[in-house]
């Protein structure tokens, strides 16, 4: 059960949306795939395809003390994902709380679901340093770094190593920049400055800024679906097949 | 009624059905009859006058004719080859252990070689002199056939040189019976022509079986990697000479020269302007190279680039032709052979052109069949660096400072400096390699008196060397680098054989000369098999690179211009000048080049007369020597079809875009102006614009836009307006690129590693068969072309020469 954590420490960098996008090419070529939203923002299942937020996620099943994995949808795509599910201030404060105390929670909690064998698990998170993201880099076998092409990023470059070195120290990692309008000279120069810092540690497939990752999640339809023409639905199966080629992220296939 | 008035009214009939009105002169009736299309019910076709719709339907007719011959000769072949079959069972297994046996150490004793030889000697005598009546002649060539129709299936080389060797004994045998058997001819006249004839075969036997040797065994040499640590490759310098070439063709060329994947501080580029243009030095400097002129014009290109040698220092010197784009890995692929072979001087890799040739154009041919280059570049090459004899071709090659020094420089002597120069290496014992693997490409030149011109440069330029530096003669030389310099240089002597070739059967057809002494039985039994012997070899061997039968129609083309050249060449190598051949032009309407093929025209006529007396012999008089006559009838033919090929390339096909578009499938990226990014695939790429393959929903012409290509993982935008939208497939022109976009798109395209990769499996494989097929329908269409421009020069002449008075007559 590979797991495979999308952490950031930018607001809206495009996390989520990755994760439902990669989910559904992993599909695509084949894989059991699980999205776990390790956000309170429960933004995941309007991503998959639900008219609503739901209110039945896995957090809220865990406060009513029922197996929490109940909560699991699968979509039409055969994308399986597990909304955070819609929690009171009070419930998230304690759930934050039990998280700080237990830094390995996530880590146990998803070693001990059995169905899980082969599936390749795709945790969204919120940006760091909130505590689901802390869970989501202990769990992971394989953080992708989510970044844009500008001078934010290379500043929090920095940073975010810290965190890596603090919380995912001996496990891979890569950075994958979204958002790249490479007409704009000043991110391509961004881009370029940011491959060569990285050297080997950046996914030499960046995800383009398309205009129908947006249009999708506004129209309730997959990109595949709604833009089958898309460079963006073309880059992240670009991403797909390198991640898939990480020895961290090899599974038992079907 | 009597016979008078039944004419006149015929005559008023067959007026009024071709409005002609009464009481005409007989030039309106003329041009009644031949000029004005006769007015049609319901639609009317301009233009079709009943020369050119019999023309066309005699096409039509020899189309269908070509076709179901093919398809009725094919059953013959079978039980030939069910024939070999029976003589030969298994053959890979023969193979394998002929293979082996040729290796096997208990050969190698140089007595038993020689003893072999010794006998295979003696029988090959036998074979070749033994004299047979025309049955057993008969015998003989089924046998020979049935083996070559068997044993051409078989895979690898030494099946390829068993049929060289049963084409090299059939041969000999019809030039033993030519020379003991036929020569007894009668009047001084006969005699004179006869022996020409047999002159005329004797060299084409000679190209023949030169030409067996030189590609004996393609090497096919693999490029040698390059050592990891970057330090230890060398420096090289890159010469791109340009004379008078606009700069548009030149850009691209220093641009992608700019690209190419080497550390850059171990690169230079020299741009060598013999025209000292000021344009010129301003993009140099722009662009970031060297610029270099010099005083004189001395010596054309050779001279120029002389003049930069003692200039520069790089350890290699790289040339580029200012049309030849070099992609990206062109060094990486060629080095490696340096480094490995320290005596190694020169590497050549082949000549590649992304535009047709006049040929390609005026036949369509392009892409579809080898071009002239194709055998050269593709086979001959390859064959030349087994007997390491690799020429040097002036461009797209990379030479060691050292060893060209030690020559002086390029060859100065002649106008083909280039092979003059790779001549003088040999000689002094040093080696070469040609790496067969396309690395460059440019334009093709662009009309037929262009190609013509250049191809008169190259056969002055050999029959030059042959002259002043034969290969024969001389030091340092291997047998075999000197029988390749030798057919390279002997083979630009075709054009008066092919001309004795093309009017040989008129001899007997206009003055009953014989200058064959023999029953045309006979003489039909001893050339069919050296003709279909040595068309199944080179079918084999040279399959993919050349077509049977299309040397004869490429020769014949270029014969008439270059018999005197070369000629005059042989007698007085120093006198001619050199010629550049244009580059970047446009055949901006069709037309037909009356001038270049005045020469064949005439032969046409020559040959359409022999070709009437020969079937007026055949039925109606002097029937006495049918044979002989069918036989003659049969050959002028065959030189009518040649000569209409050569018709056919006259005619000049409008040439539609000025920047030549290069069909590539690559990824490619279109940010439209609503955020959208679309991916998409290129369907042709040129300097000016891309056609995308893409559903244009929403996009229109005029749109502004930005195209991504990549360049391996680096992307490269360039901003574009759309001109076409529609079916699928959208066209941009891309909208003022800077310096640095334009290097970035040639890098992106041209320059690309692996772009011209797949261009020889797109042809079409040789066939025997079909090559006749082509040629047949070829060869007519020259006629319905002729027939077509004859037509429009008539009928522009008349209304000329008539004025308005002709017209109104013709209108009302
Ligand atoms: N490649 C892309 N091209 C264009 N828009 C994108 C792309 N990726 C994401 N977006 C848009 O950016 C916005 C933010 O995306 P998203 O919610 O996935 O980011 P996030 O990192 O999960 O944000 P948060 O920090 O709120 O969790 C969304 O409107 C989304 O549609
Ligand atoms: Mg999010």
């Amino acid at each position: 059960m590979p797991r495979l954590a999308l952490i950031s420490n930018l607001d809206g960098c495009g996390r989520t949306s990755l994760a439902v996008h990669l989910a559904s090419a992993f599909v695509e070529r084949g894989r059991r795939v699980l999205a776990l939203e390790c956000d309170p923002a429960n933004l995941l299942g309007l991503h998959l395809g639900l008219e609503q937020a739901p209110e039945r996620g896995w957090a809220s099943l865990l406060q009513e003390g029922r197996p929490w994995t109940g909560a699991a949808l699968q979509n039409s795509e055969g994308v399986v994902f597990l909304p955070f599910g819609s929690l009171a201030p009070a419930a998230l404060a304690g759930l934050e709380a039990t998280l700080a105390r237990e830094p390995c929670w996530l880590a146990d909690e998803l070693a001990a679901v059995p169905d899980l064998a082969d599936a390749l698990v795709l945790l969204d998170t919120p940006a760091l340093p909130s505590p689901f993201a802390r869970q989501a880099l202990g769990a992971a076998d394989f953080v992708l770094v989510v970044l844009e092409a500008d001078g934010r990023s290379l500043v929090q470059l920095p940073v975010l190593q810290a965190w890596l070195d603090a919380l995912a120290r001996g496990r891979p990692h890569a950075v994958l920049v979204n958002r790249l309008d490479s007409s704009l000279p000043l991110e391509r120069d961004f881009l370029a400055v940011l491959q060569q810092r990285l050297g080997e540690r950046f996914l030499p497939y960046p995800v383009h800024r398309d205009e129908a990752v947006r249009l999708a999640f506004a129209c309730c339809v997959s990109l595949c679906e709604g833009h089958p023409h898309s460079q963006a639905l073309r880059d992240l199966a670009g991403v797909a097949g390198w991640l898939e080629a990480q020895p961290a992220l090899a599974g038992a296939r079907p | 009624m009597n016979g008078a008035s039944l004419w006149a009214r015929g005559l008023a009939w067959v007026g009024r059905h071709l409005g002609v009105p009464a009481g005409a002169t007989a030039g309106v009736w003329l041009y009644h009859l031949f000029v004005l299309p006769r007015p049609v019910q319901g639609q009317a076709r301009v233009g079709s006058m009943p020369l050119a719709r019999g023309l066309t339907l005699l096409r039509r007719l020899a189309v269908a004719l070509a076709r179901g011959l093919g398809r009725r000769l094919t059953p013959l072949w079978h039980p030939l080859e069910r024939l070999g079959q029976a003589l030969v069972p298994d053959p890979v297994r023969l193979v394998a252990r002929l293979e082996g046996l040729a290796m096997a150490p208990w050969l190698q004793q140089p007595l038993l070689r020689a003893a072999i030889f010794a006998a295979a000697a003696l029988v090959l005598w036998l074979a070749v002199t033994t004299p047979f009546s025309w049955f057993e002649q008969l015998l003989f060539f089924l046998f020979t056939l049935s083996l070559a129709l068997y044993v051409r299936r078989m895979p690898g080389n030494l099946p390829a040189l068993f049929l060289i060797g049963l084409s090299i004994l059939v041969s000999l045998r019809y030039g033993w019976w030519r020379a003991t058997q036929t020569l007894g001819l009668e009047s001084n006249l006969e005699k004179f022509l006869g022996w020409g004839l047999l002159m005329a075969e004797i060299y084409t036997w000679g190209i023949l079986l030169l030409g067996y040797i030189q590609t004996a065994w393609p090497l096919k040499r693999k490029p040698v990697p390059l050592p990891a640590d970057v330090n230890l490759w060398p420096t090289v310098d890159i010469y791109i000479p340009t004379y008078n070439e606009p700069l548009s063709v030149v850009r691209p060329t220093v641009l992608a020269a700019k690209g190419l994947d080497w550390p850059v501080e171990k690169l230079r580029i020299y741009l060598l302007d013999d025209g000292r243009r000021e344009e010129f030095r301003k993009f140099a400097s722009e662009a970031g190279v060297e610029y270099m002129i010099r005083p004189d014009n001395a010596h054309a290109k050779a001279g120029n680039l002389n003049h930069a040698l003692p200039l520069t220092r790089g350890e290699f010197i790289a040339i580029f032709d200012c049309d030849h784009i070099p992609n990206r890995s062109f060094l990486q692929l060629t080095i490696g052979w340096f480094l490995q072979d320290s005596r190694c001087a020169m590497v050549q890799t082949p000549h590649h052109f992304f535009s047709a040739d006049p040929f390609e154009r005026n036949l369509g041919t392009f892409r579809r069949i080898p071009n002239e280059g194709a055998l050269f570049y593709g086979l001959v090459q390859d064959g030349n660096d087994f007997w390491n004899a690799t020429f040097f071709c002036g461009s797209c090659a990379i030479l060691r400072r050292g060893p060209l020094e030690e020559v002086g420089g390029i060859a100065v002597e002649t106008v083909t400096e280039d092979a003059h120069t790779a001549l003088k290496l040999h000689r002094r014992g040093y080696t070469t390699a040609y790496i067969n693997i396309t690395q460059a490409a440019g334009l093709a030149t662009e009309s037929l008196s262009g190609h013509v011109g250049q191809r008169i440069r190259w056969a002055r330029g050999m029959a030059q060397i042959f002259r002043i530096d034969n290969p024969f003669l001389g030091r340092g030389l291997t047998l075999f680098q000197r029988l390749c310099y030798s057919n390279a240089m002997l083979h630009f002597f075709y054009g008066i054989p092919r001309l004795v070739f093309l009017t040989a059967p008129l001899a007997f057809l206009f003055f009953e000369l014989h200058i064959i002494n023999a029953m045309a039985s006979m003489i039909a039994l001893y050339v069919l098999p050296h003709i279909v012997h040595s068309n199944i070899a080179n079918a084999r061997i040279q399959g993919p690179f050349r077509h049977t039968f299309w040397a004869e129609v490429y020769e014949s083309v270029l014969a008439w211009y270059i018999t005197l050249p070369t000629t005059i060449a042989f007698i007085n190598p120093r006198l001619g000048k050199f010629n550049v051949t244009a580059k970047g032009g446009l055949v901006e309407e069709s037309y037909f080049d009356w001038v270049i093929s005045r020469p064949y025209l005439i032969l046409v006529g020559l040959n359409l007369i022999g070709f009437g007396i020969g079937l007026g012999r055949l039925f109606f008089w002097n029937t006495h020597e049918q044979g002989t006559v069918l036989l003659n009838l049969l050959w002028t033919f065959y030189n009518l079809l040649m000569l209409g090929a050569a018709v056919s390339v006259a005619t000049e096909q409008r040439q539609v875009r000025v920047s030549h578009r290069v069909p590539a499938r690559l990824p490619a990226m279109l940010r439209l102006q609503d955020g959208r990014a679309l991916h998409c695939c290129t369907e042709d790429f040129s300097l000016h614009g891309l056609g995308l393959l893409l559903d244009c929903d929403g996009i229109r012409p005029g749109d502004v836009l930005k195209v991504s290509l990549w360049r391996g993982t680096m992307e490269q935008v360039f901003p574009a307006r759309v001109v076409v939208a529609r079916d699928g497939r959208i066209g941009v022109c891309f909208e003022a690129l800077t310096l640095e976009q334009e290097a970035a798109l040639v890098q992106c395209t041209f320059a690309r590693a692996d772009i011209w990769s797949s261009w020889r499996n797109e042809q079409d494989a040789d066939r025997p068969l079909l090559g006749m097929k082509e040629i047949f329908t070829l060869g007519l269409e020259g006629y319905w072309k002729l027939a077509k421009h004859v037509e429009e020069g008539c009928r522009e002449r008349w209304q000329r020469l008539a004025g308005p008075s002709a017209r109104d007559r013709a209108g009302a």
